[in-house]
């Protein structure tokens, strides 16, 4: 049975490649020449090597890949592309650095290249809505948002069951539910949640992720369907200053060391079975199906990520677009590589190899939805994010950080709540006015 | 010296260097190691010696062999370049009444005391107008930028301490200047010439800042492919090993080869005479 | 006749002269120059002129006040531990027994690697889960220790590693001063009676000091700079427990590419590492005469 299985799926792959093939008719047009990528390290990375074999198959030209941590990404990200000596020449970015990178001139305009495709192929329209909006700034498109993460709620659907509650709906059932697993003798070895602690952009993100879902916002003028522009922080109000409390009650509920949690941390433990709860990015859900490495296989429910009592969610989006370095030599060889990538059945080919889904064709494939239960959870998900969720400015960076400081420091215990939003809501007011957007 | 204090002595060294050396052990013990034993508790010291690591990290499509090239590459021609650049100066200094030495001495000396961290900005911006970002040149002509001060002044100090009786008894024996220099100051100064070559070598093969920020994929050093392992999570310590051994090993066998040499920089650097 | 010798002294020197003006003094004045702007290294054509802006900002940065506390912890509890224990090993090689000087030379090994491996392997040993220090310390029952992922314990980790690669070079500074003491004073101290503790005190540490303050001084600038163990170790955290000056400065510069923040505290670095060398050059100028050049 399993070797038809295998037989029909390299059927499916051999017809899917092949109408490439053709386009690249019998030579390899690219033949010789090499294509430089640089990306962040996360666990799409395998998926990615998978998928460039075949379009060196195909096309005949090398990809080499250079994959960094998060923030390593970002810095040598913006340190080649600032010397402009062409080291790279597709660049897969975060949605919060978009502003930075378009302002700066790193990324070359992609509507010029779109126009000369089918719009079949590009597919615009097939993506999340939020994922396109992503890839533009100032309404010019400058990547193509092959990798949209949402946050889930994952929680274990046995230990639930055992305690005789539902997923949690809103914050106030999430944070009793956390508590509820914690230190309880029915549940030895398990902690309530694992949440991202750590200092910089791991907590400093998290901010932003929750600050929607207890009614803040960070800038006074931007928030879902804004049409006023006002760049006036909004941090230390009391909803900026309440997800901070929110943050040192949660501490309790999550494991010894939470505080140097970071994305990989928080979803090893839930994969490990050291928590009942962990709101991870998509990109990391199929760890926890992993039949190799998972603990918890077959126990793992995914619900909408909540918000407080009485406010509708905006779950957090984020994720990674693909676009081409303005200083690359290979610009055209980049574009092949992008709108290959990108297309329909490619991003199908990365969903199956665990890549996040980001087109209404993929969640809604049959083959995929059935492989990946959660799908049905982003799809309640996608519609109410919100793309702004994580500021998009040029700032955005230094801005999330110092956020990742404070909330830190007042985890730590140095600083209160409000002294650490008070000192952000002054860093970024300075910020924002020597750079010109207040007065 | 009686038996008891020499049997003393030698068990405080041998403590004193195993605590010295026990990481550098304990680093190529790990080169040796496989994905799961360096998880292993409790640790395993010895692992069975193999080599994939090495050949993991230095051959195929992610190798990290131009990089020690590069720092082969960058190492050599900014030492050379500092050699004779500084020695001319040494010379020039140590040997001719220039007005004003003093205060150029202090002020070359100052240089020397400079945190490369408090120019590495205008250097990158320097580099980048010049388009000489991600290249082995940009690289060395910084590190001579870095290094020119120590060796002139450890140069022009060595210098001195060779009587000028010499050089002035081949003159009168009828050499010219050029001979003087060649036969006599040249050996004469052979010691210091080596100490300074082998610090500005070991300066440039180790040094991280200016490689990180003014290197890409092209010009990396390997120290920078080192620190390029670190990361929040999943660091491949074994990877991360063997990278770092092919690092260090031209360093140990130097300082094995130079050590008097060493230690007469170190202490020309704090004692005088 | 002196005039033409010095004119040729000079030329020798004028490649290095211009040499060092342009790729020492120059990024210099330029990094004066860039810390009276606020500008992005991404869109520096938004620059504006701030003047003292950046400064002032400086000195109320809680995060920037923090660094400049934390490098002179490490700065201190460094030197200290490196003059105590740099002092006990010089003793203990100070003798001519026969394998002393291939003991020496191994010890002497630690300094000379770069200190981004020192960073990793440290990082290794002290994993709280799998390293060596905690299963050691366990066995000998000091207990599990957090090291690098606890704020209370991370700037003292910092301190051991760089403690443990620096010793040598004060040992072996103090090994050559000890070297320098005549036999007379031994011999004459032994007539009188001394101890050793007595000889120790009263001949060797003194005839040490000024050896020690040069060593202080350089140390104190290396300390200054002390960049690449925190880069591959902890990169400022936990919270901020371990960010020092220079990797504030390389945050605020290729983080957040914010050049002129990062130049305005690279500028207060480079003035303590000004005032602290001309300490430094008058100490080693003191013994010498004015010469006859």
């Amino acid at each position: 049975m399993k070797k038809i299985r295998r037989f029909i799926f390299l059927v499916v792959v051999a017809l899917t490649i092949v109408p490439f093939s053709i386009v690249y008719a019998q030579d390899k047009p690219f033949e010789g020449k090499t294509l430089n990528m640089i990306m962040v390290a996360d666990p799409f990375v395998s998926a990615f090597e998978d998928i460039n074999a075949m379009f060196e198959e195909i096309t005949g030209a090398k990809v080499v890949m250079d994959s960094y941590p998060y923030d390593q990404c970002h810095e040598k990200e913006v340190i080649s592309l600032a010397a402009g000596t062409g080291d790279y020449d597709v660049i897969v970015y975060d949605i919060p650095w978009c502003g930075e990178f378009a302002e700066g001139g790193f990324m070359e305009e992609l509507e010029p290249y779109i126009a000369k495709e089918d719009p079949n192929l590009i597919a615009m329209d097939d993506y999340f809505p939020v994922g396109v909006e992503a890839g533009k700034w100032k309404g010019k498109t400058y990547g193509l948002p092959f990798g949209l993460y949402f946050v889930l709620t994952h929680y274990r659907t046995d230990l639930f069951e055992s305690a005789g509650i539902t997923p949690p709906k809103s914050i106030e059932e999430l944070e009793k539910a956390a508590a509820l697993f914690t230190n309880n003798p029915n549940f030895p070895g398990v902690y309530g949640i694992a949440m991202n602690f750590r200092r910089g952009s791991p907590v400093g993100q998290a901010w932003f992720e929750y600050i929607w879902n207890f009614g803040g916002k960070y800038f006074e003028g931007v928030y879902p369907g804004s049409t006023k522009v006002d760049w006036t922080p909004t941090f230390n109000t009391p909803e900026g200053v309440e997800v901070v409390k929110f943050f040192q009650e949660m501490l309790q509920y999550n494991p010894p060391g939470a505080l140097s949690y970071a994305w990989d941390e928080r979803a090893t433990a839930f994969q490990q079975g050291k928590v009942a709860i962990a709101s991870t990015w998509t990109s990391r859900t199929s760890m926890y199906f992993d039949p190799n490495l998972s603990k918890v296989l077959g126990k793992v429910g995914t619900t909408v990520f909540p918000a407080k009592e009485g406010i509708t969610p905006i779950p957090p989006v984020g994720g990674w677009t693909m676009g081409i370095a303005s200083s690359s030599g290979n610009k055209d060889l980049a574009w092949e590589y992008i709108k290959w990538f990108c297309s329909k059945e490619i991003h199908k080919e990365f969903c199956k190899r665990g890549g996040p889904v980001s087109r209404l064709s993929a969640v809604n494939d049959e083959e995929l939805m059935n492989e990946f239960p959660w799908y049905k959870t982003v799809a309640e998900t996608f519609p109410l994010t919100y793309v702004d969720c994580r500021p998009r400015i040029p700032e955005s960076f230094e801005i999330i950080d110092v956020v990742g400081l404070k909330v830190s420091e007042a985890l730590v215990g140095d600083i209160t709540p409000e002294q650490a939003m008070n000192d952000v809501q002054n860093y970024v007011t300075t910020l924002m006015k020597t750079r010109g957007y207040l007065e | 010296m009686n038996i008891k204090s020499k049997f003393l002595i030698y068990f405080l060294a041998i403590i004193i260097v195993l605590i010295s050396v026990f990481p550098i052990v304990w680093l190529v013990m790990t080169s040796f190691k496989t994905r799961v034993e360096i998880f292993s508790i409790p640790p395993i010291w010895f692992p069975k010696i193999s080599f994939e690591n090495y050949i993991a990290e230095f051959s195929g499509g992610s190798s990290r062999l131009p990089f020690l090239f590069n720092s082969l590459k960058v190492a050599f021609f900014s030492t050379l370049i500092t050699i004779i650049i500084g020695s001319l100066a040494a010379f020039g200094m140590a040997r001719f009444p220039v007005p004003g030495k003093r205060n150029l001495e202090f002020w070359i000396l100052s240089i020397r005391m400079m945190p490369p961290v408090a120019v590495i900005i205008p250097l990158y911006l320097i580099m980048r107008s010049l388009k000489l970002l991600d290249t082995n040149i940009g690289l060395i002509i910084v590190y001579v930028s870095f290094n020119l001060p120590f060796v002139i002044w450890i140069l022009a100090g060595f210098l001195r301490g060779i009587p000028k009786d010499i050089e002035e008894a081949a003159l009168i024996d009828g050499c010219n200047w050029f001979q003087s220099l060649v036969r006599i100051s040249l050996p004469l100064s052979a010691p210091g010439l080596a100490t300074v070559s082998i610090f500005s070598f070991m300066f440039s093969w180790n040094e991280l800042l200016a490689a990180l920020v003014l290197t890409g994929r092209n010009a990396k050093t390997l120290p920078v492919a080192i620190s390029e392992y670190w990361s929040t999570t999943q660091i491949r310590w074994e990877a991360m090993a063997a990278t770092s051994v092919i690092h260090i090993i031209p360093i140990i066998i130097v300082t094995f080869l130079i050590q008097r040499y060493i230690v007469r920089g170190l202490t020309m650097g704090a004692i005088k005479e | 006749m002196q005039k033409i010798l010095g004119r040729v002294g000079f030329f020798l020197m004028l490649p290095a002269i211009i040499y060092l003006v342009f790729i020492s003094v120059y990024p210099t004045i330029y990094t004066v120059f860039l810390s009276t702007q606020d500008f992005n290294l991404t869109q520096p054509h938004k620059a504006v002129f701030v003047g003292f802006g950046n400064f002032v900002r400086l000195f109320q940065d809680d995060l920037f006040l923090k660094s400049t506390m934390n490098t002179i912890e490490i700065a201190i509890l460094s030197i200290v531990l490196e003059l105590i224990f740099g002092y006990i090993v010089a003793e203990v090689f100070d003798n001519r027994l026969k394998g002393m000087e291939v003991l020496r030379t191994i010890y002497m090994l630690p300094m000379m690697i770069t200190p981004v491996v020192w960073g990793l392997t440290w990082v290794y040993i002290f994993n709280p889960n799998f390293g060596l220090a905690n299963y050691i310390f366990e066995r000998v029952g000091l207990g599990f220790q957090p090291w690098f992922s606890s704020a209370n314990t991370a700037l003292l980790s910092l301190v051991i590693i760089n403690v443990w690669q620096w010793t040598p070079f004060t040992a072996v500074i103090f090994l050559a001063g000890l070297s320098g003491i005549s036999p007379d004073l031994y011999d004459a101290a032994s007539v009188d009676g001394a101890k050793w503790y007595q000889i120790a005190l009263y001949i060797k540490i003194p005839h040490l000091k000024y050896v020690a303050m040069v060593t202080i001084l350089i140390r104190l600038m290396d300390n200054l700079r002390l960049f690449d163990l925190v880069y591959s170790t902890t990169q400022g955290g936990p919270g901020s427990a371990t960010e020092t000056m220079s990797f504030f400065i390389y945050r605020y510069g290729f983080h957040f590419f914010n050049t002129g923040y990062s130049s305005a505290a690279s500028l207060i670095v480079l003035v303590f590492t000004i005032i602290i060398s001309q300490f430094l050059i008058r100490i080693f100028y003191r013994g010498e005469e004015i010469s006859e050049y």
